[in-house]
């Protein structure tokens, strides 16, 4: 009995142990329908994702060109070193991730998002290195990234702005909604500007890899051709460009040229300049620009703000013209110095100048002149003729980050200052000092306004542009004010610019940076901070102006002495060059 | 009933476990492919034939013969546990497996069913009573010792197999709560006992429980084995990829695809459907375990009883638990599936007790 009841209790629990055993099979059987039949899909992908590797094929960006069809910017081939999060792990392992510690963030963050570039432009010997390595540095590759190369260098690096991968915040941006981490983006001047049409469309080559990423199948799968992007022609001459940065050598400026015909840009440079190129993968080298006291990231022509000095004149020119204060015949005398409102003004010239007309006055860049002619003068009034002439607010040139520059006025005083205006202020702005601040660019477009007896034109370097005629300013004021700047050329301040294959107009300026009251009376005993600017801003050839310029040298000195030279320089290559590039939107219709 | 019928070996356990090998063979076939070198597919098909030899022998021997071997079969597989603990092979920091020249011995193996005809043993000694005070206290210390000496290694995997034997055996011999409580008590504080030791979870160990809790957020790490598994089961969908066309085990993003990954293979290349069939083959097999089990305990042989139901224990504990692992409900541990992983050690201890149980089986009907 005993034995029976030991026996059945082994039985009955033997018995039971089928209740778990089904239970567990059950159990596995549901979780194998959830994720072979409810989730199966979900896993084909992943499997898929595995086996299935998409290589990019980056399409190279579009050729830049200037008005002749010589290359300003190519794509040049180049291996890039990309990793993804994990990737940089592994390359750090290795002690091959050499990264400074600011730019680390940044390429963590974007590493976070799919392969980033860690280093461009990586020689053929080191892009061989890591091919052969691929089995261990899963999350490293090396990309064949055609790279961007500019055969003028500095000379056309503010014009170009430079190409860079898509930061982590420009990702976020519109303007970048269709580029992906990794993407070579323009991140400044044309090359950004024009982006768009000089991204090309990638390739796409799929490939089935194993599980270390040894590729099994490359043919017969999804393959598209990388598409170039299209080739941006601008109106530059490059010539120009060359010329204007030897000109320049190692001073600091700017310069615009513009067509007068049609506002088409000729020329653009911003000193100094640094040759983009070297951006590439050189994160260093940038920060070390961007704090360079010399400002080389700077482009100057656009953002530059300067007193223009005496180059404003023929803005208090047009004014006192057209308000009929004064005539072609009205003449004042210099004695070499005027008193305006309780306040005493100097000529540039002690002696005086005698007396004199406007056209002499613009010549000869007499201040005396302006001084008697801006008592006559409201400041409110030159400032409306100041816009007309379209300063006080951007060109709209193409080109990002444009200054406005500044036109005072009684309520801007009133508004900024808190203080009422002194008509001794009104003197210092006749002259293009005091509180006016304009751009090379602006000077540029001013002066072609004059050059075609008042069409402002916008200025675009892709294609011509229809001008808009500027009022109150009468053709036979124009031809006052356009006399007084050949006559500056023939023999006045801006000789210098003199050239033998066209006749030039001109008019120099030299700026103030400090009342010449408080600071040494000569230019080169003072600090380089303190040295005038140097303004030439001129057009030829008198009879049919086709080419406009400005040219500001930063705390050069004298206008005459240190811009004119440069202008001329500018001139005389433009003139040199062969004439068809002369025509009017000559090869810049491209667009 | 017809008794000459079954007279045989009993035809449902065989069936099973013989549809379990070939299906298996198809599978390796596959598995191995992406595996380099040492594993062929000759080398295991003599396994199997050696299987069958060891089945055959076990099946004649009879478990009674058997039993009277146990406790110094037991003492040895303690041994070899002991010096593999030691001095054996070092492989992904444990030392599981000794090698004797080309051999490789996995105690590990030999320790659960040692411990199961241990137990058997006991029980038949008690006679057809429940087991003494002494006899449930030596017991006890067997088990745990046994459990300490691997779950040092560190094969806490084993060792968890090895306490769920201890503790069902238990079970299923009629003990009384309170001593199975004892017995539970002492299993898992032999298992603690390394853990402790080490002060704590070893990394890889840490790592594994991690990555289980959260396979995808660590895709290259250690849950990359449960993601890799879990999309070789996924993709399989309802019918598979078919035989030799599953990418994630031909291209070898499924670890370990012939050993503890066996089961991913077949339910990527076979699909849900291959999955139903071999989990009723372990339904079947299982139920028939038992059956044979109660059978014996119906004529008053409570020691083939018990060696049965722990012959059951050892091969469904370790061979759901490793399913289990590829549906990646349970972290993951380094054990084969028995019948079908590729290796000699889980083959030829899991033919013995097939063949043991075979005998048991063919007693029932002979007495």
């Amino acid at each position: 009995m005993i034995h029976s009841e030991y026996l059945s209790r082994i039985r009955r629990r033997l018995a039971f142990a089928r209740f778990p055993l089904w239970a567990f099979v059950i159990l596995l059987t549901v979780r194998f329908w959830q994720l072979q039949i409810v989730r199966g899909e979900e896993f084909s992908d992943l499997a898929r994702d595995n086996y299935l590797q998409t290589e990019r094929r980056r399409a190279p960006r579009g050729l830049v060109v200037d008005r002749r069809g010589e290359v300003l910017a190519r794509s040049e081939p180049s291996f890039t070193l990309l990793a993804d999060e994990a990737g940089l792990g592994q390359l750090e392992e290795m002690g091959l991730l050499s990264v400074e510690e600011e730019d680390r963030a940044d390429l963590e963050a974007r590493a976070a998002r799919g392969p980033a570039v860690v280093r461009s432009g990586i020689p053929f010997a080191e892009a061989a290195f890591f091919e052969a390595r691929r089995r261990d540095l899963t999350g490293v590759r090396v990309e064949f990234v055609p790279a961007r190369d500019y055969p003028l260098g500095s000379a056309t690096a503010h014009l170009l702005g430079y190409v860079g991968e898509v930061t982590a915040a420009q990702l976020l941006l519109e303007e970048f909604v269709t580029a992906a981490s990794g993407d070579l983006v323009g991140q400044d001047g044309l090359e950004r500007v024009y982006n768009a049409t000089l991204l090309g469309s990638d390739g796409y080559l799929d490939r089935v890899v194993d599980s270390r990423q040894r590729v099994l199948v490359s043919g017969g799968l999804r393959r598209t051709e990388p598409v170039r992007g299209e080739t941006l022609q601008v109106s530059v001459i490059g010539a120009l460009q060359e010329a204007a940065h030897r000109a320049f050598g190692d001073q600091r400026g700017a310069f615009v040229a513009l067509d007068v015909r049609t506002g088409e840009v000729l020329g653009l440079g911003s000193y100094p300049a640094e040759n983009t190129e070297d951006f590439r993968g050189d994160a260093g080298k940038f920060r070390e620009m961007l704090s360079d006291p010399a400002t080389p990231l700077l482009n100057r022509a656009v953002q530059g703000r300067y007193p223009p000095g005496s180059s404003f004149k023929l803005v208090t020119a047009a004014a006192g013209l057209a308000e009929g204060v004064i005539g072609p015949d009205t003449r004042y005398t210099c004695n070499g110095r005027a008193r305006v409102a309780g306040r005493t003004f100097r000529c540039h010239r002690a002696e005086g100048h005698g007396s004199l007309s406007l056209r002499e006055a613009i010549s000869k860049s007499c201040n005396v002149f302006f001084y008697r002619l801006s008592e006559a003068l409201d400041v409110d009034v030159i400032a409306s003729y100041a816009r007309a002439f379209g300063l006080g607010e951007p060109t709209g040139v193409d080109l990002r980050n444009e200054s406005a520059g500044l036109v005072p006025t009684r309520e801007w005083k009133r508004r900024v200052m808190g203080e009422r205006w002194y008509a001794s202020e009104t003197a210092s702005v006749s002259v293009g000092q005091g509180a006016v601040s304009v751009t090379p660019i602006q000077m540029a477009r001013l002066t072609a306004a004059v050059a075609s007896w008042g069409t402002i034109p916008t200025p675009r370097f892709t294609g011509p542009q229809s001008g808009e005629q500027m009022g109150g300013v009468l053709p036979e004021h124009f031809a006052v004010i356009r006399d007084g700047m050949r006559d500056a050329v023939v023999s006045g301040t801006a000789w210098r610019a003199r050239i033998p294959t066209a006749e030039v107009a001109a008019k120099t300026g030299t700026a103030q940076v400090a009342s010449a009251d408080v600071v040494a009376p000569n230019n080169e005993d003072r600090p380089y901070e303190l040295r005038t600017h140097a303004w030439f801003v001129g057009f030829a050839p008198f009879d049919a102006p086709e080419i406009a310029l400005a040219v500001v040298v930063e705390h050069g000195g004298a206008g005459g002495a240190a811009a004119a030279p440069i202008g001329g320089e500018i001139l005389r290559t433009y003139f040199e060059e062969s004439p068809e590039m002369r025509i009017v939107g000559g090869g810049g219709e491209d667009q | 009933m017809d008794l000459r019928a079954r007279e045989g070996a009993d035809r449902v356990l065989l069936v099973c476990v013989g549809l379990l090998v070939l299906i298996a063979l198809l599978v390796l076939e596959s598995a191995l492919r992406g595996v380099g070198s040492g594993a062929g597919f000759s080398a295991h098909l003599i396994r199997v034939g050696l299987a069958l030899v060891v089945g055959v022998v076990a099946y004649h021997m009879g478990h009674r013969r058997l039993a009277r071997l146990s406790p110094a079969l037991f003492l040895v597989a303690l041994g070899l546990s002991a010096i593999a603990t030691t001095s054996g092979a070092l492989r992904a920091g444990t030392r599981r497996w000794l090698e004797v020249g080309t051999l490789t011995v996995q105690p590990g193996e030999l320790a659960k069913i040692s411990l199961v005809l241990l137990l058997a043993h006991l029980v038949a000694r008690s006679g057809h009573e429940p087991l003494s005070r002494r006899a449930t206290v030596g017991w006890i210390a067997a088990a745990g010792a046994l459990v300490l000496a691997v779950a040092a290694q560190p094969d806490l995997g084993s060792a968890a197999i090895l306490v769920g034997i201890a503790v069902g055996m238990g079970f299923f011999s009629g003990l009384s709560i309170s001593r199975q409580w004892m017995l539970a008590g002492t299993g898992f504080a032999a298992l603690a006992v390394p853990l402790i030791w080490v002060f704590g979870l070893r990394d890889y160990q840490r790592l594994r429980v991690l990555s289980f809790l959260n396979p995808e957020s660590d895709p290259l790490g250690a849950g990359y084995q449960t993601l890799q598994a879990s999309i070789a089961v996924g993709s399989g969908g309802l019918f598979g990829s078919g035989w030799l066309l599953g990418s994630q085990t031909g291209l070898q993003f499924l670890p370990a695809p012939h050993t503890d990954f066996i089961f991913a293979v077949l339910a990527e290349e076979f699909g849900f459907v291959g999955v139903v069939v071999v989990l009723a083959l372990y339904l079947i097999l299982g139920l028939r375990l038992l059956q044979i089990a109660v059978e014996a305990a119906e004529n008053k042989d409570p020691a083939g009883a018990l060696l049965v139901g722990g012959f059951f224990l050892m091969l469904h504990l370790q061979g759901l638990y490793n399913i289990a692992m590829v549906a990646g409900i349970v972290p993951i541990k380094g054990f084969p599936l028995p019948f079908m992983s590729y290796g000699g050690n889980s083959l030829l201890i899991a033919a013995a007790a097939i063949g043991l149980a075979a005998s048991v089986s063919r007693r029932n009907f002979l007495t």
